[in-house]
């Protein structure tokens, strides 16, 4: 039998973390607490397996992720969501301020806003997230800046962040392509 | 809104955090393992298993093995006694290795019958993962292991069955009477 307390001890430390960086990724809370959700059932059910695996809150994401983008699951949270909607009404409201984001966010490419969040929010060098997303370095760096490009004139003003270059010694060549 | 992407981001996820509702991970590992054993085909018995012994429908209403028309007794006349699943000795089952075998309608005889061809705990775990007996019975085992899966008709349910309820060498050895 698969150790429940290492388990428990995982989901307790890291799904509300993931549920609030799926939430940034879908713009959707209930379909982020679904996605997160199956995710760790997922995990469960492969437990002796994923225990072992360097970075497990990884796998965690990526699979909440490949939940939400597929259509059938979007379809399905949905109605999840249609049913749950006594639980919408109980929810605080969100600030204007994080409303604009949120709208922001939906009006970029699923792709660059993935990058972005995994950049600034669960903090992923670029070659995290390539590793993660599966797109070369370049790409991640290309969607990355198009991203943060994008948000710009939709979101406020705000700092212009380091580079990513300063994670990736010895790839100059490649962001000069794709920038 | 002066602040930074990252920190404007990181309201944003908080806002989630605080008021994402999500299960306990108990709940969780509830949903894991119901749904595993459904898509394993395991049956809904609760506690009751159903077998045919010799042309007639015998109930098992304890959650042990099925006994079966090859002479199978239930093996868990121990556990069942002790419906808390503290088993009485470490060849003993447990009450949670008697239902799981139950269900799967795993009988005495046929787990004797691995157990005497020599299958070890790991061997009968590898066959319910590979999920392709065929092949394993191919690639794994010797003559005398082919011969007794052969004999007992093991379905892949019931193999999964088995590796769930993870029998130890001693559990084994005492099924089978050794």
């Amino acid at each position: 039998m698969p150790k429940a307390d290492d388990f428990d001890e995982f989901y307790a430390t890291t799904s509300r973390r993931l549920v609030g960086q799926l939430f940034a990724m879908t713009g959707d809370l209930n379909e982020a607490e679904d996605a997160v959700q199956e995710a760790y059932i997922r995990a469960w059910q492969r437990w002796p397996r994923i225990q072992g695996y360097h970075d497990r809150e990884a796998w965690i994401r990526t699979v909440a992720y490949r939940i939400c983008v597929n259509a059938w699951s979007k379809a399905r949270n949905r109605l999840t969501a249609h049913h749950r909607a006594s639980r919408h009404a109980e929810q605080p409201e969100i600030s204007p301020d994080l409303l604009t984001l949120v709208s922001a966010l939906r009006k970029i490419p699923e792709p660059q806003r993935r990058v972005i969040v995994l950049h600034y929010l669960a903090g992923l060098s670029v070659e995290e997230m390539a590793a993660e997303t599966g797109a070369p370095a370049g790409t991640v760096k290309a969607r990355l800046a198009r991203g943060r490009k994008a948000l710009a004139p939709l979101v406020s003003d705000f700092d212009e962040p380091p580079s990513p270059r300063i994670h990736l010694a010895g790839q100059s060549r490649e962001t000069s392509a794709h920038a | 809104m002066h602040d930074s992407l990252r920190t404007q981001l990181t309201q944003l996820a908080g806002y989630a955090s605080d008021n994402a509702r999500l299960d306990t991970p108990a709940a969780v590992r509830r949903h894991g393992t119901r749904r595993g054993r459904r898509r394993r085909g395991g049956a809904a018995l609760l506690g009751v298993g159903v077998v045919a012994a010799g042309g007639a429908i015998v109930t098992v209403a304890h959650p042990g093995l099925t006994g079966s028309g090859a002479g199978g007794a239930p093996a868990s006349s121990a556990s069942s006694a002790h419906p808390g699943g503290t088993p009485a000795s470490s060849a003993h089952l447990t009450a949670y290795q008697t239902t799981v075998l139950a269900k799967a309608h795993v009988t005495t005889a046929q787990v004797a019958a691995l157990a005497k061809a020599g299958f070890t705990p790991a061997q009968i775990r590898a066959l319910a993962e590979k999920n392709q007996l065929t092949a394993v019975l191919r690639a794994l085992l010797t003559p005398a292991e082919r011969a007794a899966l052969a004999n007992e008709h093991l379905s892949l349910a019931q193999m999964v069955a088995l590796a769930e309820a993870d029998l130890s060498r001693a559990q084994l050895a005492d099924l089978s009477g050794s």
